[in-house]
């Protein structure tokens, strides 16, 4: 999809490895183009290693949801999809110096620091750790432990690659000594690179605040005070103890634990803007204190505002406090003190306004975050300009451009913000980065390999077993194990590999069983997670096909989890080689297979969100059909004036109407509908009803974004309806832009937060409509200075940058009275007069006070698109908001591959935050689309419709919702569309599904193999 | 059900200015760390100041809240949104009626303005005070100061020294313990013969104007007298 610029770098450097740089590295590297991730620290994956758990799904990333083996070892959360990318280029103790040139050709000098052990010799055997004397601070575990200078910086680190931290190592010289492959180089020097490059992504991330400054909270004073991030480092497997959430004096279970928050956010004297994660984290660091360590553990909250905005956060909260039993205390705690047994007192002022004290054994500082020196340094060198809170200065309608056209932020570098809104603005970044780089380009495909005719009759067995590992001999006896494997049925080849990883090792481990004339492969090595691929890529080169490859977990399985059992542990390796052997045997020779994709996008909904998704698509070469259901483009933004930025929407919005209308590869569908739909990712064939004849017409595309936006609620509450001086948010923008006089006589005006949001009814946060309070409260007071402003709120949810925002407000006079839902703000009418009646929780009085105007903030809800949720079959959560793939790591993705979401279809959110939606959507489908073909794993549910019964047990238990029932009442499960569970063909009562690969004979065939002895 | 009010929030008496009661967010860090929190029944930092963001001024100054409050400045140096409470409270204080200022506070600034200290001593009985003072000092038998006298408005000094009135008024053998210290160091100093009271009680009723006259008549002194530096003994 060139654009005919031929002068255009085609890669893109990304600043950064957490999530946010990783997620727009794929992203990029999917659609094409060439990437070079630079990280500063030793290994990818910024802060997101060291969260156990995340939230709101509480686990630790994708792997749960993703059945397929590929996706499995893609896990963005841990770098192996950036890993492993033949188009991404990872240069880790690395830091940009300089940048020079323009937009799309861009020439960056890379600086990379030795870390004094080569990684294209390291093997990661551990040695140099195993006998380095020296230690130091394991940053890992953020100061609970220590590690030797010679380190692995954590188990799952990438590269693979053991570093010295030269601070703390004597060069005594026994790593060199010890290492078996010379990798140790204790005199590297530093290096550069230089890259050319079209666009450049900044992603690299925030600090953790350090409370030590902070004396009060006894941080560094006090072993039992302890940051938010020790706390997650603590619960952790990989943590300091293992997993054992104890504390740290004594190593006791604490009974009793707090949370403070906004420690260094919120405050003038820190950092005065909101941090946006604290309160979700600690949510989650209270749920997994019950979980773990009991539901009789007391978990306390002290907190100002719950920010919880993020799309079902709420629901997350409520279930904290209504299942969990977590305590929340409005209250900012000043300062702790020590108390006996090595507790904690905390003295407070409850809601009545008593004082109490407690003692806890365990209190966590939620602490929030902040730009780094680096990333100051960073901004410095690239000549970017930082705001006031050092974060970089973007524009509303830009939200990922920085001020140096062709730099792009995202992540917390941008601002403060959670996983998922990083992971879209990381999007975002690549969908603009994309452009600069001339678009996508089409993957040169590498043909399929023939699947080789493999006669059942002559199975022809090789089995290898992995001899490489310092102390393997101590562990097991592998000789005994070969021999074993030698005299197991159809066994031609077997023997003790020294087998590395690395290409050269797996391409002459595929020789060897080639010369022999090997058809099926045994290899017993140690975990599949990284190599495996490679390893059946390897045999299936020299003509073995790919799937007729077994591999036992000799270190997952034996070696690692019987260790002093030498005899054992030889017994069981001899068991799950035979078990292998009998699988393999009995497997059958599968074919990958391609088809073509359909390289046009159907975006349904021509809001902010589907137009700008439209036309980052149309831009990067792709045909767009955009259906709108009204007469106009435009969507919710319409009734917007500006922004609590001061940003003028409706030009704005009128410059993006007339882009999309006069673009060459859009074609607008207004007053449309989805009539019909069927398909599957690559190849959709939808036929849609236009205007009031309702002409059809049928379209093919092969991705589908949903960007059908969300309105405003209509009250019930407060005379909605029968006054009319109760009204809307949305209705009091009007009145602000067309009645400016009107607003002038008001003396009083009051605003009510969630009318409509956080209630059984409707139990999500709308997330907006606190900001947009606080930017009509200064609209009013600006047009009229005397105007006494009162907004009612059950926590004032201005997150990040927000923050600044309700400062203004408050020093505006406007007057924020938070109220308990069980007591809310009372709007009665005397006579003509409406008055509002309230009880102010501090001073805890009743007050009264007449009103000129009451205005409702009324929650956002979405859309009905029950009728098109029916036709497209996918799935809404039941406030009728899409439902993406995993709330976290694929936010925008729908778990129907070819589907993504976007804007208010997704959850309420703001304009800016549509448009970088919008945009990541475009980079997640523009990337699907550059692909030009589609690969068909093999691994898939077969229907014999013959054995079909129309049960429609598999379409009820399909979580993707892939089985359908044909015309005859048969079920029938497109290959290209299963994502291979395997849920249907376990629940079959028929048993007319079989799961390819595992069928009911081949695992028979194993566990008789299992069960047998030697 | 309470008694329910309705203040007026649009004609405050106390001049808020954002640093003083509206930028509040209620957290409570000002209340848990003040030590004059429970002392005054219905009030502490927090309620005083969201009852002066809700209108309630005339309460505020009329509870004792205030008075009882230090001015230490705890609260403000904790509170993470910068609000100035030490200088609304103070401001309370001076909104208050004068007759109404605790104790003997405001007739002791009423004295200063007419005589020049707060507890109204004579012109004639502080010099001869002085003087007396001085004698006993450079004959004192235990420590005596050969040539030491009480220097009074003494031109070009390089220290104008302030009194606290209570001092000469009550313990004046107390003025002794600075004049040692400047006579062993040799210090050229000098007390001014009028307007000499250093403690000026304006500045704790909230009174603007007369703490200024107080503070104007010192700095009066150090002009007449050409001298660069003002010790406040107190």
């Amino acid at each position: 999809m060139a654009t005919g610029n031929t002068n255009l770098h085609r890669a893109v450097l990304v600043v950064g490895g957490g999530v946010a740089g990783l997620q727009a590295a794929v992203d990029v590297a999917s659609a094409g183009l060439q990437v070079y991730l630079v990280d500063r620290a030793e290994s990818i994956g910024g802060l997101m290693p060291q969260l156990d758990k995340t939230f709101p799904t509480n686990d630790c990333g994708m792997c749960f949801i993703a059945p397929k083996e590929e996706d499995r070892s893609g896990c963005l959360r841990s770098g192996v999809a950036v890993w492993r990318h033949p188009r991404i280029m990872v240069w880790t103790n690395a830091e940009v110096q300089e940048l020079e040139g323009a937009p799309g050709n861009f020439r960056a000098t890379v600086a990379l620091r030795p870390r004094f052990i080569d990684p294209d010799l390291c093997t990661a055997c551990g040695l140099c750790a195993e006998i380095c004397p020296e230690r130091a601070i394991n940053s890992y575990n953020v100061g609970l432990a220590q590690h030797p200078a010679a380190y692995l910086p954590f188990p799952q680190a990438l590269p693979r690659v053991y570093a010295i931290e030269k601070a703390a190592c004597t060069e005594c010289g026994l790593c060199v000594e010890a290492c078996p492959v010379g990798a140790v180089k204790l005199a590297d020097t530093p290096t550069t690179r230089d890259v050319a490059v079209a666009a450049v992504i900044l992603a690299p991330g925030n600090e953790v605040f350090d409370p030590t400054p902070l004396k009060q909270y006894l941080y560094g004073q006090h072993p039992n005070v302890i940051t938010s991030l020790e706390y997650e480092r603590l619960y952790s497997g990989t943590g300091p103890t293992l997993g054992q959430l104890v504390r740290p004096m004594d190593g006791r279970p604490p009974k009793k634990i707090a949370w403070l928050q906004c420690i260094g956010s919120r405050d003038v004297k820190s950092h005065s803007y909101c941090s946006g994660v604290c309160c979700m984290y600690a949510l989650k660091e209270a749920m997994i204190a019950k979980d773990r360590l009991g539901a009789e553990v007391e978990t306390t909250i002290f907190f100002m505002d719950m920010r919880v905005v993020g799309k079902d956060y709420e629901q997350y909260y409520t279930r904290t406090r209504d299942q969990y039993g977590v305590r929340f205390i409005c209250y900012r705690v000043p300062a702790l003190a020590p108390a006996d047994h090595g507790d904690i007192r905390i003295e407070y002022y409850d809601a009545n306004g008593r004082k109490q004290a407690e003692d806890f054994h365990l209190v966590v500082l939620a602490s929030g975050f902040g730009v780094g020196a680096a990333a100051r340094a960073l901004a410095g060198r690239l000549g970017i300009d930082l705001n006031r809170h050092n974060y970089p200065v973007t524009d509303p309608a830009r939200p990922v451009a920085t001020s140096r056209p062709g730099i792009y932020a995202c992540g917390t570098f941008q601002a403060p913000k959670d996983i998922p809104e990083s992971l879209m603005e990381a999007s975002a970044a690549a969908a603009c980065s994309l452009l600069a780089a001339g678009g996508p380009r089409p993957e040169n495909l590498t043909p399929i390999p023939p699947v080789p005719e493999v006669p059942a009759s002559s199975p022809r067995l090789g089995v290898f077993f992995c001899g490489w590992g310092p102390d393997l001999d101590d562990l097991i006896d592998s000789a005994a194990v070969q021999a074993y494997a030698a005299t197991l049925p159809d066994v031609v080849a077997s023997a003790v590999h020294p087998l590395d990883c690395g290409p050269q090792g797996l391409a002459a481990l595929a020789q060897q069983a080639a010369a022999a004339q090997v058809n099926r492969v045994v290899v017993a090595a140690c975990t599949p997670m990284i190599n495996e691929p490679q390893l059946r890529d390897a045999f299936q080169q020299v003509g073995i096909n790919k799937y007729l490859i077994e591999v036992v977990h000799i270190r997952a399985e034996v070696t690692g989890v019987h260790a002093g059992n030498k005899e054992g542990a030889t017994a069981k390796a001899k068991t799950l080689l035979r078990r292998a052997a009998a699988r393999v045997r009995s497997l059958e020779p599968l074919a990958e297979t391609r088809f073509e994709i359909t390289p046009r996008a159907l975006v349904v909904g021509g809001g902010v969100a589907g137009m700008t998704a439209a036309c980052n698509l149309g831009d990067q070469g792709f045909t767009v059909h955009l259906l709108e259901k009204t007469e106009q483009l435009g969507g919710l933004a319409r009734s917007l004036t500006r922004t609590i930025e001061g940003w003028e929407v409706q030009p704005y919005l009128q410059e993006l109407v007339q882009q999309v209308m006069a673009h060459k590869n859009i074609q607008v569908h207004l007053a449309s509908d989805i009539v019909s739909h069927q398909g599957r990712k690559g190849a959709f064939l939808t036929t849609i009803g236009s205007g009031p004849e309702r002409q059809q017409t049928t379209i093919r595309h092969g991705v589908t974004i949903l960007a059908t936006g969300a309105g405003e609620y209509r009250p019930q509450e407060y005379f909605y309806g029968t006054d009319p001086r109760v009204i809307t948010q949305l209705e009091l923008a009007a009145r602000l832009r067309d009645e400016p006089e009107l607003v002038q006589t008001w003396r009083r005006v009051i605003m009510i937060q969630c009318v409509g949001s956080r209630n059984t009814d409707n139990p999500t946060c709308s997330r907006i409509c606190c900001q947009t309070a606080v930017k009509h409260a200064l609209a009013l007071k600006e047009k009229n200075p005397g105007l006494d402003v009162v907004i009612f709120h059950r926590d004032m949810r201005m997150y990040g940058l927000l923050e600044d925002y309700y400062t203004a407000a408050r020093d505006q006079k406007v007057l924020f009275e938070r109220f308990d839902p069980a007591r809310p703000p009372q709007v009665r009418k005397a006579g003509e007069q409406l008055q509002v009646l309230f009880y102010d929780t501090i001073l805890q009085r009743w007050i009264t006070w007449p009103v000129d105007a009451v205005v409702l903030s009324a929650a956002l809800v979405p859309t009905d698109t029950r009728d098109l949720a029916r036709i497209l079959r996918l799935p809404q959560n039941p406030q009728g908001f899409w439902l993406e793939a995993h709330a976290k790591m694929r936010p925008l993705d729908l778990a129907t591959e070819g589907y993504y979401v976007c804007g208010t279809a997704h959850s309420p959110r703001l304009v800016k935050e549509a448009i970088t939606q919008g945009l990541a959507a475009a980079a997640r489908a523009g990337a699907f689309l550059a692909a030009a073909s589609q690969a068909i794993n093999p691994l898939v549910a077969v229907v014999n419709q013959g054995l079909c019964v129309g049960c429609l047990a598999c379409v009820r238990s399909c979580p993707y919702a892939i089985p359908q029932m044909d015309e005859k009442h048969r079920s029938q499960i497109d290959p290209a569309l299963c994502l291979g569970c395997g849920i249907c063909a376990g629940v079959c009562p028929a048993a007319a599904i079989t799961f390819t690969h595992y069928t009911d004979d081949q695992i028979n065939a194993e566990l008789e193999a299992w069960g047998a002895t030697e | 059900m309470q008694e329910t009010i309705s203040p007026d929030r649009t004609n405050p008496k106390i001049a808020i200015t954002p640093e003083q009661a509206d930028r509040c967010l209620a957290c409570g860090t000002c209340t848990g760390v003040c030590p004059a929190s429970e002392s005054v029944p219905g009030w502490d930092a927090r309620k005083a100041i969201r009852a002066l963001a809700l209108g309630l001024d005339q309460e505020v100054i009329d509870s004792a809240w205030p008075w009882v409050c230090t001015l230490c400045g705890r609260c403000e140096y904790n509170c993470p949104m910068g609000v100035e409470l030490v200088k609304t409270f103070r401001a309370c204080r001076g909104a208050r009626e004068r007759d109404k200022v605790p104790g003997t506070l405001h007739q002791g600034i009423l004295m200063n303005l007419e005589r020049g200290n707060n507890f109204g001593i004579p012109r004639d009985d502080y010099l001869m005070l002085l003087a007396d003072l001085g004698v006993e000092m450079e004959n004192d038998p235990d420590q005596p100061c050969p040539g030491f006298y009480v220097p009074v408005d003494k031109e070009g000094a390089n220290l104008l020294v302030t009194i606290n009135a209570r001092v000469p008024y009550a313990e004046p053998d107390n003025l002794k313990f600075w004049w040692r210290i400047f006579y062993a160091a040799k210090e050229d100093w000098t007390l001014p013969a009028v307007n000499w009271d250093g403690v000026n009680w304006a500045l704790y009723t909230g009174d603007d104007v007369s703490m200024k006259i107080g503070v104007t008549r010192i700095i009066e002194n150090a002009r007449r007298l050409k001298v660069q530096t003002i010790l406040y003994p107190e």
